[in-house]
């Protein structure tokens, strides 16, 4: 690997987790598929990190950052992983035991950004005590940048290049058959990775559309694009047969009678710059302290500026109290930047009702009940339907994979940003109320899961990798291959099954995903040493 | 006397690590949201029942409502969580006789009495006696945002 190389994968680790990735950032960069198809790019062999990537975004396919609580960092996980896999010249399953232990140490750079942040908020406080609307980004994004980048360049760099360069001598130093028991185990860590995803979507109506997506591709041999096709399909009829997509209640038409004007005080670019700067924005100073407390001030910002341009200390006293603790999730989430700006509007024009505690509360009233939706149908349901849907395209190199995810995924998101932000806007709190309240949501996360189940079911097959490699001597110097002579010819795939729902029942038990990976990892080794396991 | 499965101290109550992590670890079907302004506040009380889960039933109650509900009869098949959003309300509860035998500290937002206590939790100096005492009166408390971090004892957390 060339320095060249090294410093763009540690570029591309910091892109990862920046705030440059246009609000989707965190669902498309940090996901080992893409930054594993990028990583590829950058060492001249995208579809090699293309199936390092997909291999590796298996094990967090169910993973959700929620509430500043990281689990594991996959985008280190995934950009080192794979950078190892091409210049190490292994293969994805040997790349994926190394990529792990990788994950847990990038938390470490997580919990270290969360806590030194707190800084920044300091810094911003003195600019809004000043009402400097135009500088804040000073405070929200440039320090912390800086020092995301310090923190986040550095360790990539150094783990990548020299890493990169020992890999090989490494491998040699373990010899074959070491090398042989990573791969068996890095097979069977992707059991871990469905299990988890399951232990959100595994419940009620799915179950059976779990077996019948691994069925699908093990009898019927569909491939990953049928199978999407079929699923969706077969969804629709689902939810159309038991009744579930049919009521059509959707918003009460009193939400829209509000008879309350917007756009008054307010032009429409100021709206679109301040949905902007929350997109771009809302994690860039993400601290234990305020949370987005920083970043929801700098997308109040063009608001406040166009209320009142020439009222210093008006701009003070707004932006003091948009700088408040808040933490949402960012998508669904909007609604409350948006209410806050119609708020803001209403309140330049001289509405006395809409006192600053009113503000306060609805804010702080809001931000937890719809992050538990956005975290649940983001993070718990869409991405990884998405991600498995498309990393079931990209099992064989398939560069469609890791774009088309890019894409349907990115434009999920920016929409429900949009839409959620001009619900708040121009509808207001009723309407916010309203769609709560439409069971439009357990729909979308129902039709989600079922689908979900179908997808990981057929995923099951394709990504998780354990063998029996027992051979019985049967009279002249003949083997039975217990594997390939008697299981394959009864259900192929069978021990990748039973090997995923065993981790299911773990983690459903309360087993916790380290412990049950940490067992995963002692079975591989045992079995993989013995030659029990192939 | 009803079964409490978790209690948690938490102010932004229903979100993500409880839906998400938290409902998933311990399956509940009903949340106990106690709190004193919550269940006269009908805007906010319509947006918690309908942002829980689904199967999920939210009960919101002032002090003296949420003790009688505790000390009523336990249905078979019922699994309480139990959310406040301040230190007090457990201690009111353990004083008034519901047994709690653990809490689990999620999070609180800072505010101008209040000052970090740890990563995600601010507290003010009140707050910080409130969780000494229910430590004293046996409750055990820990600090845990998600079931997959490891619970601090918050003993170890005051006395640094």
């Amino acid at each position: 690997m060339t320095i060249i190389q090294a410093v763009l994968i540690a570029l591309l680790y910091y892109m990862c987790n920046s705030t440059w990735g246009l609000g989707v950032g965190w669902w498309t960069l940090m996901r080992p598929l893409v930054s594993g198809f990028l990583t590829g790019i950058i060492l001249g062999d995208p579809v090699a990190g293309t199936i390092a990537g997909a291999q590796i975004n298996v094990l967090y396919l169910g993973w959700i950052g929620a509430g500043g609580a990281l689990p594991s960092d996959i985008a280190l996980a995934g950009v080192v992983g794979t950078a190892f896999a091409i210049t190490g010249g292994i293969d994805a399953n040997t790349a994926m035991a190394l990529a792990v232990p990788v994950g847990l140490l990038g938390s470490v750079i997580w919990i270290v950004k969360m806590t030194l942040n707190t800084a920044y908020v300091r810094v911003a406080e003195k600019l809004a005590a000043n009402g400097d609307t135009k500088r804040f980004w000073i405070a929200d994004v440039a320090l912390p940048q800086i020092m995301l980048f310090i923190f986040s360049f550095i360790p990539a760099f150094v783990l990548v290049y020299w890493g990169s360069e020992h890999i090989q001598s490494i491998l040699q130093f373990m010899g074959d058959s070491v090398v042989g028991v990573l791969a068996v185990v890095g097979g069977m860590l992707p059991a871990v990775g469905i299990a988890l995803t399951l232990k959100s979507i595994f419940k009620g109506q799915s179950v059976l559309f779990f077996f019948l997506g691994f069925l699908l591709v093990q009898y019927f041999g569909l491939d990953m694009i049928s199978v999407g096709f079929l699923s969706a399909v077969l969804t629709l009829l689902y939810m159309q047969l038991a009744g579930l997509s049919t009521s059509k209640e959707g918003i009460r038409p009193e939400a829209f009678a509000h008879g309350e004007k917007r756009y008054v005080l307010l032009d429409k670019r100021t709206i679109f710059r301040s949905w902007l700067n929350w997109i771009m924005f809302n994690q860039a100073n993400y601290n234990y302290e305020r949370m987005q407390g920083t970043g929801f001030c700098h997308s109040m910002a063009p608001i406040i500026d166009r209320l009142y341009p020439n009222d210093r200390e008006k701009r003070a006293e707004r932006m003091k109290l948009q700088m408040q603790f808040f933490n949402t999730e960012p998508q669904w989430g909007a609604c409350i930047i948006g209410l806050t700006a119609a708020f803001e509007e209403k309140k330049a024009q001289g509405y006395e009702d809409i006192s600053d505690e009113t503000i306060a509360s609805t804010k702080a009233g809001l931000m937890g009940p719809l992050a538990g939706i956005g975290d649940t149908i983001d993070g718990g349901v869409i991405t990884p339907l998405l991600l498995s849907l498309f990393i079931g395209m990209a099992t064989n190199g398939n560069l469609l994979g890791p774009i088309a995810y890019l894409i349907v995924e990115a434009s999920f998101m920016w929409s429900i940003y949009w839409f959620s932000y001009k619900l708040g806007y121009e509808k207001g709190s009723e309407a916010i109320l309203a769609f709560l309240e439409s069971g439009r949501i357990n729909q979308l996360i129902l039709g989600a899961s079922i689908m979900g189940c179908t997808v990981l079911g057929a995923l099951v097959g394709n990504f998780v990798t354990v063998s029996l490699g027992i051979n019985i001597p049967v009279g002249t110097g003949e083997l039975f291959n217990l594997q390939s002579q008697l299981l394959d010819t009864i259900l192929p795939g069978s021990l990748p099954l039973l090997l995923t729902l065993g981790c299911y029942f773990l983690l459903k038990k309360g087993w916790s995903s380290v412990k049950t990976i940490l067992l995963v990892v002692a079975v591989g080794l045992i079995g993989g040493l013995s030659g029990i396991l192939a | 006397m009803k079964d409490i499965t978790l209690a948690r101290i938490d102010d932004r109550l229903i979100h993500g690590q409880v839906v998400a992590f938290w409902a998933n670890e311990k399956p509940i079907n009903k949340i106990l949201i106690i709190d004193d302004d919550l269940p006269s506040d009908a805007f906010m009380s319509r947006v918690y029942r309908a942002s829980a889960p689904s199967g999920v039933e939210v009960i919101l109650k002032n002090c003296t409502d949420g003790f009688s509900f505790l000390k009523g009869e336990a249905e078979s098949n019922e699994r309480i969580l139990l959310l406040v959003k301040v230190p007090e309300r457990i201690e009111e509860l353990i004083d008034s006789g519901i047994p709690l035998k653990k809490v689990v500290l999620g999070g609180m937002g800072s505010n101008d009495k209040r000052r970090t206590f740890n990563r995600n939790v601010s507290a003010s100096a009140d707050e910080i006696a409130c969780f000494k005492r229910i430590i004293e009166k046996g409750t055990e408390m820990v600090y845990q945002m998600i079931p997959s971090d490891k619970p601090v004892p918050l003993q170890t957390i005051i006395s640094q």
